[in-house]
C-alpha cells in the first residue's frame, strides 16, 4: 500500500459467455484493442511512449462474466495518465493495422503459447470447454481460432458500444446460464503430443459451490488441505513427495489460469458456475495411469474418512492467516472488492475469516462428502502415447509401479490397491493435440 | 542525488561472516523474509554435476531431526506464511512471507534447517525424480530448449554453459549423486555465504536479536570454489535448432558483455540501450511489431551477472522466411547504435522511467524484500542499488556509443535460432 501510487479498476459485467455464436473472442479481442491499439487522439506508439516516460501501463483482463480494466501511476503524473485511460476506455481508434496485429497476438496465443508450448494449461482449459460445452462458457475466454478469424474490426466497435460503455459492475445485468451437464462415468479428452516428454493432467467435475454458498468455507478448507499450487497438500505429498511422480499436484475450487507462474490467483476471474478441479503436473507415460488413479484414491480416502480434528484445525488456521496475506497492493485491494460485489459477500478476508471461525469439523465432512466424489468427472490428457493411455483407462488392467529406491512398506500396499483402482470410463474421445481450440 | 532506495536499512555481519540486512517498512503486519546463499549454477563446476544448485533448493524441503518435512509445513501452515524458492546462476533464493507474531517460530525454523539438514539416500533418490519431472515440464517451451543451446554455444568452459536445471545427462544421473549431494551442502551452505533479509513491520533490534539467537552458532565454512574464467567468445557463432512441431520461430542473437558492475557505467549503459534501441518505444519495436508486424515479441536486455554474460536479444517471428530480414534489421540498429548520437531528449526519458520505474516496485514488503535479494546475489549489499542507479543517471551519449562499439562486435556474437522442419 503506498502513498505514492494510485490504482484504477473498472469492471465490466461482460465477458466471454457475451461472445456471439461464431465470433468466439470478440468481448477480449474489444478490450485487448482498446488496451493495445490507437485512440482517436493517438496512434498505439505514442500510447506506449506516454506510458513508457510514466514507467506505467494500462491492461485488461477478460474473463468469462467480467471484464476489467486496471492500472497504476505515480502521484506525479495522475493527470496525465487519466487523460490516457479515458481515451482508451472511450474513443478506442480501432485502426485495422492495431486490429489485424492483436488479433493475431490471439490467435498465437491460442495455438503456440497454450497449445504449442503450455500442455499442464492446455489440459486445464480444454477440461473447462469439454464440462461447459454447449455453454455460454463453452469456449476459452481468448475464444476460438475459427471464432477469432471470423471477426471483423465491425464486430470490435459493435461489440464495444454494446458492453462497454458504462464500465462499472451493475451497467449490465448478469445474463441467464443454462445448468452445465455433469459427466456420467469417467469421460475422458486426450490430445496427443507425440514429442512430450510427459502426460499433463486435469480433470474435475460441476459444483454449486462458489463465494456467497452456504457451502464456500467448507470446500475451500477441504480444497486447502488437498493443496494448492506453492502451499502443498495432501495430493502433492502422495505424488510428489512420497513418489516422485511429478513436480506437483493441486486442487481448485475457483478458476485459477496461469497456475504455473503465479502463487496466488489473480482477481475478477468471478463465475456463477464453477468446478472442482485437479491439477496433475506431467508424469511419465508408463506412469500416468497410475498418477490419475493415485489422485482418485485420495479424493477418495477424502471423502470416506474425512478430515481429522487435527488436520481440520491446522488447515484452518493456515487459511484464516494465509488470506491477509493476498491483499498485498491497493490495486490486488480493488480488485477483490469487486469479486465480493460480484459474488454479494462482505470484504474477502473477513468473508474468509468469519466463515471458517465458524465451522465445524463435522460441516466440513458431511460438505466434502456432498461435493467430492470420483465417479463422475472429465479428464483431460496431453502427452506421448495417449493411445496407449486411453487403452489402459477403458481396459480398466492394472498399472502397478516400480521405483529406483527402497519404499516403504506401507507405501507399497497402499500402491497395491491404486493400481487397480476401478475406473468407470464413459464416453473418451481422443484429438490430435492440434484439434484443440480450434473451434 | 537523493538515493533511489528510499528506505532505510540496516546492514550487519554475524562473527561467523553471515549478513543481515533489515528494512523496517511502515506497510502493516506483515514479513517477508529472504534468505538469500550465493551458490547457483555458476558454482557447479564439476563434470557431470551440473543442476546441483537446483536439486539442493529441493532437498532444503526435506527436514531436519527437530523439524521433519511435516513439523516444518505445519509450522508454516500454523503461521499461514506463503513460501517458495528458487536458483538462478549466482544464486538460491529462499523466502518465505508471514505475520509479525511469527517472526521469531519463522526465523528459529529456517535457521534449523540451514544448520542441521537431513535426509536420507532413498528420500535424496526421489527428489531427483521430481527435479526430473520439472525439466520434463519445461521441456514443452521451446524457449527452454533455446537457452540450453544458446549457452552451450556461448560459453566454453564457464559453468554458464548450462541452465540452472543443469544438463539433461546430468539430471538423469542425479540419483547417483548422494554422496557428492552431502559435500555441496557443506560447502556451499555457511555463514559466509549467506545473506538474510528481513523486511517489513519490524524493528533493527529485534530482527538483530532474533537473528543472532538463532543464526549466530552456525559454523563457517572453508570451501574455495576454483570457478573457470570463460575463454573470449570465438564468434561468430550460429546455431540453428529443430524443434518437433509446429511453432513460430525464436530467435536470439547475444553478446557477451562483463560482469555486473556499479562502479563503471557498463552495466547501467547497457540498460539504458535496452530501452533506447529495443525496448517497447523503440523505434525498431515500432518496425518489426507495430508496423511490418513480423514479429509479436521483440526486446533486448542486458542481465547482471557475477561473471561475464550475454546481452540478448530476442524475437519470435511469424514467418520463418523473414527471420534473415529481422536479423538485417538488428544489425543495422546496432551499427546506429555505434555511430549515431542518441538523442538527449530521448535519453533523459529513459533516465525517468528508470527512476520511475524503481519507485513503482517499492509498494509492498514482499516485493521490496525481493527485488533487493537479486542485488544482494551480486554485491551483498542493498548499497548496490543507489549506486547502479547513479550510474543510470550519470550515462552519457559517449558511454553508450563506447559500450555499443565494445560489446556489439561479430566475434562477441552468438546466434540461436530455432524452428520447426529445419
Amino acid at each position: 500500500m503506498s502513498e505514492v501510487l494510485k490504482s484504477y479498476r473498472m469492471a465490466v459485467r461482460c465477458g466471454s459467455a457475451q461472445d456471439p455464436v461464431g465470433c468466439e473472442g470478440l468481448a477480449n479481442l474489444t478490450a485487448m484493442l482498446m488496451v493495445g491499439g490507437a485512440t482517436k487522439h493517438r496512434a498505439y506508439k505514442q500510447m506506449l511512449d506516454e506510458f513508457f516516460e510514466m514507467a506505467s501501463g494500462f491492461d485488461a483482463q477478460v474473463d468469462q462474466e467480467l471484464t476489467v480494466f486496471h492500472g497504476t501511476v505515480h502521484v506525479d503524473h495522475l493527470a496525465r495518465y487519466e487523460k490516457l485511460i479515458h481515451e482508451m476506455l472511450r474513443e478506442p481508434a480501432f485502426a485495422v493495422d492495431d486490429f489485424e496485429r492483436v488479433r493475431e497476438d490471439q490467435l498465437n496465443f491460442l495455438r503456440v503459447s497454450l497449445r504449442g508450448t503450455n500442455d499442464e494449461e492446455l489440459a486445464k482449459e480444454v477440461l473447462y470447454t469439454r464440462l461447459f460445452e454447449g455453454h455460454p462458457y463453452g469456449h476459452h475466454p481468448v475464444g476460438t481460432c475459427a471464432g477469432l478469424a471470423a471477426i471483423t474490426v465491425e464486430d470490435v466497435r459493435a461489440f464495444h458500444a454494446e458492453w462497454f460503455g458504462v464500465l462499472t459492475l451493475e451497467a449490465i445485468a448478469p445474463i441467464a446460464l443454462p445448468e452445465p451437464r455433469q459427466p456420467v462415468g469417467i469421460e475422458a479428452t486426450l490430445l496427443d503430443k507425440a514429442e512430450a516428454r510427459g502426460v499433463a493432467m486435469s480433470f474435475g467435475w460441476h459444483i454449486p459451490v462458489r463465494r456467497g454458498h452456504a457451502d464456500y468455507p467448507a470446500l475451500l478448507l477441504a480444497q486447502a488441505w488437498l493443496g494448492q499450487h506453492r502451499n502443498g497438500g495432501r495430493l502433492f505429498d502422495q505424488i510428489r513427495e512420497v513418489r516422485g511422480l511429478n513436480y506437483g499436484d493441486y486442487a481448485y475450487i475457483e478458476y485459477f489460469p496461469r497456475g504455473m507462474h503465479e502463487f496466488e490467483p489473480d482477481p475478477n476471474l468471478a463465475r456463477r458456475q464453477q468446478i472442482f478441479q485437479v491439477w496433475v503436473r506431467p508424469v511419465v507415460p508408463g506412469k500416468a495411469v497410475f498418477a490419475f488413479r493415485l489422485a482418485l484414491y485420495e479424493i477418495a480416502r477424502l471423502v470416506d474418512g474425512g478430515l481429522s480434528a487435527e488436520d481440520f484445525e491446522r488447515t484452518r488456521n493456515f487459511l484464516s492467516k494465509y488470506v491477509k496475506l493476498l491483499l498485498k497492493t491497493d490495486s490486488l485491494v480493488q480488485g477483490y472488492a469487486i469479486d465480493s460485489a460480484f459474488y454479494g459477500t462482505g470484504e474477502y478476508t473477513s468473508y474468509i475469516a468469519e466463515g471458517l471461525a465458524r465451522l465445524e469439523l463435522a460441516d466440513v465432512n458431511a460438505v466434502i462428502r456432498r461435493y467430492l466424489q470420483v465417479e463422475n468427472l472429465h479428464l483431460v490428457a496431453v502427452g506421448p502415447g495417449i493411445e496407449e493411455f486411453g487403452a489402459l483407462l477403458k481396459s480398466g488392467a492394472a498399472t502397478p509401479i516400480t521405483y529406483e529406491v527402497e519404499v516403504p512398506a506401507e507405501v507399497l500396499a497402499e500402491d497395491a490397491v491404486v493400481a487397480v483402482w476401478p475406473l468407470r470410463i464413459g464416453a473418451v474421445a481422443v484429438w490430435p493435440f492440434e484439434q484443440a481450440l480450434e473451434g | 542525488m537523493t538515493k533511489v532506495f528510499p528506505f532505510a536499512y540496516d546492514q550487519r555481519d554475524l562473527p561467523n561472516g553471515l549478513r543481515l540486512i533489515t528494512v523496517p517498512l511502515k506497510f502493516p503486519h506483515i514479513v517477508a523474509l529472504y534468505i538469500v546463499v550465493n551458490v547457483g549454477s555458476r558454482n557447479e563446476t564439476e563434470e557431470g554435476k551440473s543442476g546441483f544448485a537446483h536439486l539442493f533448493e529441493h532437498m532444503m524441503f526435506r527436514g531436519t531431526e527437530a523439524y521433519p518435512p511435516e513439523r516444518y509445513d505445519a509450522v508454516l501452515k500454523q503461521a499461514g506464511a506463503a513460501q517458495n524458492a528458487y536458483t538462478d546462476d549466482d544464486l538460491t533464493a529462499y523466502h518465505t512471507t508471514f505475520t509479525r507474531e511469527d517472526l521469531e517460530a519463522i526465523v528459529a525454523m529456517e535457521a534449523d534447517r540451514f544448520q542441521n539438514l537431513q535426509y536420507a539416500e532413498e528420500a535424496f533418490r526421489t527428489e531427483a525424480r521430481a527435479v526430473l519431472a520439472e525439466y520434463n515440464k519445461d521441456s514443452a517451451e521451446p524457449f527452454h530448449l533455446l537457452h540450453e543451446k544458446l549457452r552451450e554455444a556461448a560459453f566454453e568452459r564457464h559453468p554458464y554453459q548450462h541452465t540452472t536445471m543443469g544438463f539433461l545427462r546430468d539430471v538423469e544421473r542425479m540419483p547417483e549423486l548422494y554422496e557428492f549431494s552431502r559435500d555441496f551442502h557443506r560447502r556451499y551452505y555457511r555463514p559466509e555465504r549467506t545473506t538474510i533479509i528481513l523486511a517489513g513491520d519490524l524493528t533493527v533490534e529485534e530482527s538483530r536479536v532474533i537473528v543472532e539467537r538463532h543464526w549466530g552458532e552456525w559454523e563457517r565454512g572453508d570451501y574455495e570454489d576454483a570457478i573457470p574464467v570463460a575463454p573470449p567468445l570465438r564468434g561468430p557463432i550460429d546455431v540453428t535448432v529443430d524443434w518437433p512441431s509446429a511453432t513460430m520461430p525464436l530467435l536470439q542473437i547475444a553478446y557477451c558483455t562483463p560482469a555486473y558492475s556499479d562502479a563503471s557505467p557498463v552495466s547501467a549503459s547497457l540498460d539504458v540501450l535496452s530501452y533506447l534501441y529495443f525496448s517497447e518505444t523503440s523505434a525498431l519495436y515500432e518496425d518489426l511489431v507495430l508496423k511490418e508486424q513480423i514479429c509479436d515479441h521483440f526486446f533486448g536486455m542486458n542481465s547482471d551477472h557475477i561473471d561475464p554474460y550475454l546481452y540478448v536479444i530476442t524475437a519470435r517471428v511469424k514467418d520463418a522466411s523473414r527471420i534473415d530480414e529481422v536479423k538485417r534489421k538488428v544489425a543495422a540498429t546496432i551499427i546506429a547504435m555505434q555511430t549515431e548520437p542518441v538523442d538527449e531528449r530521448r535519453l533523459e526519458i529513459v533516465k525517468k522511467h528508470l527512476r520511475y520505474a524503481f519507485a513503482m516496485r517499492m509498494d509492498q514488503t514482499e516485493g521490496i524484500a525481493g527485488l533487493l535479494a537479486r542485488y544482494v546475489a551480486l554485491r551483498r549489499t542493498p548499497e548496490t542499488i543507489n549506486e547502479l542507479y547513479e550510474q543510470y543517471a550519470r550515462v552519457s551519449a559517449e558511454d553508450l556509443r563506447r559500450a555499443a562499439r565494445e560489446y556489439f562486435v561479430e566475434a562477441n556474437r552468438v546466434t540461436v535460432e530455432l524452428r520447426y522442419g529445419v
